[in-house]
């Protein structure tokens, strides 16, 4: 949490002319008066209210720079003209090449572009973060377009690995490690042995390395649980009955019907009910259609036959909502 | 209340808590919202513009456990516009009590 506070932070304020030197510095002071925070007891929400959202900070503290002129707007530009390019490329595709799917890919180009020219994000572990849920997007389709839905699915394990190696620390490159592990063993099993179920089991190393090393943040503090608000108290205990039920019913999907290329769908539910419980009613079903999304591909795709051809569809949910969202 | 002129008065208070001891970072936001009703992200930048301004200058402090603590200890230069805002603050508030009617200052 505290990292991501900094990060946000820091990622506003590169929208500023501001030296490397005074950067660290702002980021330096409030990773200590973060950690005074947490020392007089606050919990993490208390502490980011106590000292301001990054938004607010950042405002307050633009006042001393100039904002970065010129390449901005020039990117500006080129990232609104993005949509209009990507609308005619899919037509020209779809008319010519007769390739309405997967034609549609070259809408992920909007988000590209404007990951990849908006200069806020600096470094390319950072960018490659930013990107790395389209890259899986694309691997994932392209591969299925082969016929390798499945195990085509573990391309989405980049996203987390991808985010654990920009951790500065060793810890989130070993976790990304495990990760890369899990999804070789997993394939190992699965095309060797012929056990894709037990495979499953490989991803306990990422699971296990998170929480002894604190990548996956298993908290057991009795005090700081007695001090949480009893709203919070019950989340933490419905969160985890969610994550109790989902490992059961995956492993009974599995064992019991060998649904085991579906059943990994059982785990959306932790990040949605999450987001239900958490997030604002304006915003909580644009966070909630890419697993919407997701949920209804596979589960068109795997029990209507023929069906992947059009699931993708799909994933236009996102992009509505969002539309819809902000109309 | 005019957000700039909430400003100055914060900006003020700063430097009076900072004035009489040296403070750091998150203890000079705590004294400030003790005592009045202000958002807590406007502080941190006015420590750092005023230390800038060569209002108030820094040294780490080790604490013991974790990182040392920056602190903020005022300047002459400090001290002498804290009485200079003191001074304009009193004549300017006994001038609004008088204008309200009410108790002086």
């Amino acid at each position: 949490m505290k990292q991501q506070y900094l990060d946000e932070i820091r990622t506003l304020l590169g929208r500023y002319v501001i030296t490397a030197a005074e950067m660290e510095d702002i980021i330096g002071d409030y990773d200590r008066m973060y950690e005074d925070g947490l020392a007089r007891g606050m919990n993490d929400e208390q502490v980011v209210a106590f000292l301001g959202k990054p938004e607010k900070v950042v405002r307050e503290l633009g006042d001393s720079y100039e904002r970065k002129p010129g390449k901005g707007s020039k990117n500006g530009k080129l990232i609104a003209i993005t949509p209009f390019l990507a609308v005619i490329a899919y037509f020209l595709i779809g008319f010519v090449g007769g390739a309405w799917h997967p034609g549609w890919l070259v809408f992920l180009a909007i988000p590209v572009v404007a990951i990849l020219l908006d200069g806020s994000e600096r470094g390319i572990l950072r960018k490659l973060t930013a990107l790395s849920p389209f890259i899986a997007v694309v691997a994932f389709i392209v591969l299925g377009e082969f016929g390798f839905w499945h195990p085509a699915w573990l391309v989405f394990l980049l996203i987390p690995m991808v985010g654990a190696l920009s951790d500065r620390s060793w810890k989130g490159k070993v976790f990304a490690l495990t990760l890369a592990l899990a999804a070789g063993g997993y394939l190992y099993c699965g095309y060797a042995l012929d056990a894709w179920g037990y495979g499953a089991f490989c991803f306990g190393l990422p699971i296990l390395f998170g929480a002894a090393t604190g990548a996956i943040d298993f908290v057991c503090d009795v005090r700081g649980w007695k001090k949480l608000p009893v709203s919070e108290r019950r989340f933490a205990l419905s969160m985890l009955l969610v994550v109790i039920l989902a490992i059961a019913a995956f492993v009974l999907l599995g064992v019991l019907y060998s649904l085991w290329h579906v059943a990994w769908l059982t785990f959306l539910a932790i990040p949605m009910y999450a987001i239900v419980m958490k997030a604002g009613r304006k915003n909580r079903l644009v966070a909630l259609s890419p697993f919407l999304a997701t949920i209804a591909f596979f589960l068109l795709g795997f029990f209507v036959p023929g069906a992947f051809a059009y699931a993708w569809i799909a994933f236009l949910l996102i992009p509505i909502t969002a539309i819809l969202k902000n109309a | 209340m005019n957000s700039q002129f909430k400003k100055g008065i914060i900006e003020m208070c700063v430097m009076a808590v900072v004035s009489r001891k040296d403070m750091y970072g998150f203890a000079v936001i705590e004294e400030i919202a003790k005592e009045i009703d202000v958002n807590e992200n406007t502080i941190y930048p006015i420590l750092r513009r005023l230390t800038a301004q060569g209002v108030f200058d820094t040294y780490m402090e080790p604490t013991g456990i974790g990182a040392p603590r920056k602190y903020y200890r005022i300047t002459d230069l400090g001290r002498n516009k804290t009485r200079e805002y003191a001074d304009e603050w009193s004549k300017f508030l006994t001038g609004v009590f008088r204008l309200l009617g009410g108790n002086e200052a």
